[in-house]
């Protein structure tokens, strides 16, 4: 069983030290890495803090020798500085695309700097999604947020993160937006919401990912391993749709 | 051997659950390999008369399922509901959910209930949610079961043996200095999907095993709503000793419902 995990965070070094020891020893081939929420529930990073984080992700990257792919974390209020680091991202460090949480929701103008510069560089987005009814939090996106986004950016590749947290109200959202994709990652691990996302998407819109450290590996693969569908479906999440995203295939 | 602690069968409004019929509950403890599964009545979670689906759990597959009663002891007449269970439907182990029945873990009906639990030996098993709060019908919002509440019943009541069911990881944290100082309670793993930000091992199995003790935990999937592949592959694949795992999948189960 060939996977690439499209969605972890890189915490604290020891944790992340574990992820790896843990992923390799499951058979993942590739792991795709953000920060920093939600690791120490920063939601809006100063530069600073982006830029930091970002570079501690490359040297990880280089250490493990493209075991380790990078997602470019940055923040839509801070525009010149975020562009700067998509810059860097692409350059120096080779992410390959660009990781977006709370900073502000995703309809909110300032996102059109970012749009635009991932739609230049023809690299992906990754946005977290999670609609609660118990509420969201500040900057938090919901599964609309990203249709409206979608819509006004039918370029741009988005991934929308969890499905979208409640994955009904998720998949339904953005359905009809092919340039949608969406991660399965988070702890939410509700039977159907393979299937439902398979029948109403297509098996090809489906990316594997797990919210490692902090959300378990083993749940978010018994989603994928346990649902009705077929194996080749499941290699298809599992693998071949995280191939086609990064651009080629796993080094 | 696996025992599944935590599944359930009937209907629930709010989606269709596709395993929630005893013969597909059946098919898929079959496909997964497991032996027993301890048995609630999901109808039962919002029908007024629980017996409606205790009769269902009754009915269905003796010889594979561990039946426990859903009774609410804040409806009338649930004494005579108790006894029918107990002494003449065969039921193992009783399953209550407060915050959907709406009474208090410190209403004297909770602990009315309790006692008449405790005199038969009857394990509890307090629902700490049905289905995550954050994806909750706009129209039924309802709370967590308060563990506060929780852990100092199982202190009030040290003859009476409870299974916190449906519990986060970090939920149970908050609670453990109070919970180890009590000797009656265990938890199921179905709704630990994720650990605490902090330093360590990234699997719960393993760090719930440090910090409660193999001897706490039952192996439940919360079949049907959640996959049972996502519960099992955690326990199968944690870094743990074979009989801390064998602890968690059957020993445990089977020690509280006295089966074999």
């Amino acid at each position: 069983m060939k996977i690439i995990d499209t969605h972890v965070h890189l915490c604290d070094d020891e944790s992340f030290q574990h992820t790896l020891d843990l992923v390799r020893s499951a058979g993942v081939e590739k792991i795709v890495v953000s920060c920093l929420e939600p690791c120490d529930g920063i939601y809006k990073p100063t530069p600073d803090q982006f830029r930091e984080d970002n570079a501690r992700i490359y040297e990880w990257k280089r250490r493990e020798n493209g075991f380790v792919e990078g997602w470019i974390y940055v923040n839509p209020e801070y525009r010149d500085e975020s562009l700067n680091e998509i810059d860097r991202g692409v350059d120096e460090y080779g992410f390959i695309g660009i990781k977006l949480e709370c900073g502000c929701v995703c309809t909110d103008p300032r996102y059109q700097p970012i749009m635009e510069k991932a739609g230049s560089l023809g690299i992906p987005i990754l946005q977290h999604t999670w609609f609660k009814i118990t509420g969201c939090i500040p900057g938090e996106s919901v599964p609309t947020d990203v249709a409206v986004l979608a819509k006004e950016y039918p370029d741009v590749k988005i991934v929308m993160a969890h499905i979208g947290g409640d994955w009904q109200r998720g998949i339904k959202a953005i359905r009809g937006f092919p340039n949608v994709m969406i991660d399965i990652s988070g702890s939410i691990v509700d039977c159907g919401m393979i299937e439902m996302a398979v029948e109403e998407l297509g098996v090809e819109r489906i990316l594997f990912g797990t919210d490692l450290p902090d959300i378990g590996f083993w749940s978010n693969l018994g989603k994928v391993v346990g649902a009705d569908i077929t194996d080749e479906q499941k290699h298809l999440i599992l693998y071949e749709n995280a191939v086609r995203l990064l651009g080629g295939g796993s080094e | 051997m696996i025992v599944d602690f935590f599944t359930g069968i009937g209907n629930w409004p709010f989606r269709k659950l596709k395993y929630g019929q005893p013969d597909q509950l059946i098919e898929l403890l079959d496909r997964e390999d497991i032996d027993r599964a301890v048995v609630y009545s999901i109808t039962s979670i919002l029908a007024k008369d629980c017996m409606e689906g205790n009769r269902e759990v009754a009915e269905s597959y003796p010889e594979r399922i561990i039946p426990f009663a859903v009774i609410n002891p804040a409806f009338p007449g649930w004494e005579k509901d108790f006894r029918i269970c107990f002494d003449e439907m065969g039921f193992r182990g009783l399953r209550l959910f407060p915050t959907y029945h709406g009474y208090d873990l410190n209403d004297i009906c909770f602990s009315e209930i309790i006692v008449a639990a405790k005199e038969k030996s009857i394990p509890v098993a307090l629902a700490v949610r049905v289905e995550d709060e954050r994806q909750h019908h706009w129209l039924m919002k309802v709370p967590s079961l308060d563990l506060i509440a929780a852990v100092e019943a199982i202190g009030k009541y040290p003859e009476a043996t409870f299974i916190l069911s449906g519990a986060k990881y970090p939920e149970l944290c908050l609670i453990k200095e109070s919970l180890q100082q009590c000797d009656n309670w265990y938890f199921d793993i179905g709704r630990m999907q994720g650990r605490h930000s902090s330093p360590g091992s990234v699997e719960v199995i393993v760090r719930a095993v440090e910090d409660f003790g193999a001897e706490r935990m039952l192996y439940g999937s919360n079949a049907p709503f959640q996959y049972v592949k996502s519960s099992l592959l955690k326990v199968q694949n944690a870094s743990i000793s074979d009989e801390e795992r064998e602890m968690i999948l059957s020993g445990n189960a089977l020690g509280i419902c006295k089966a074999k």
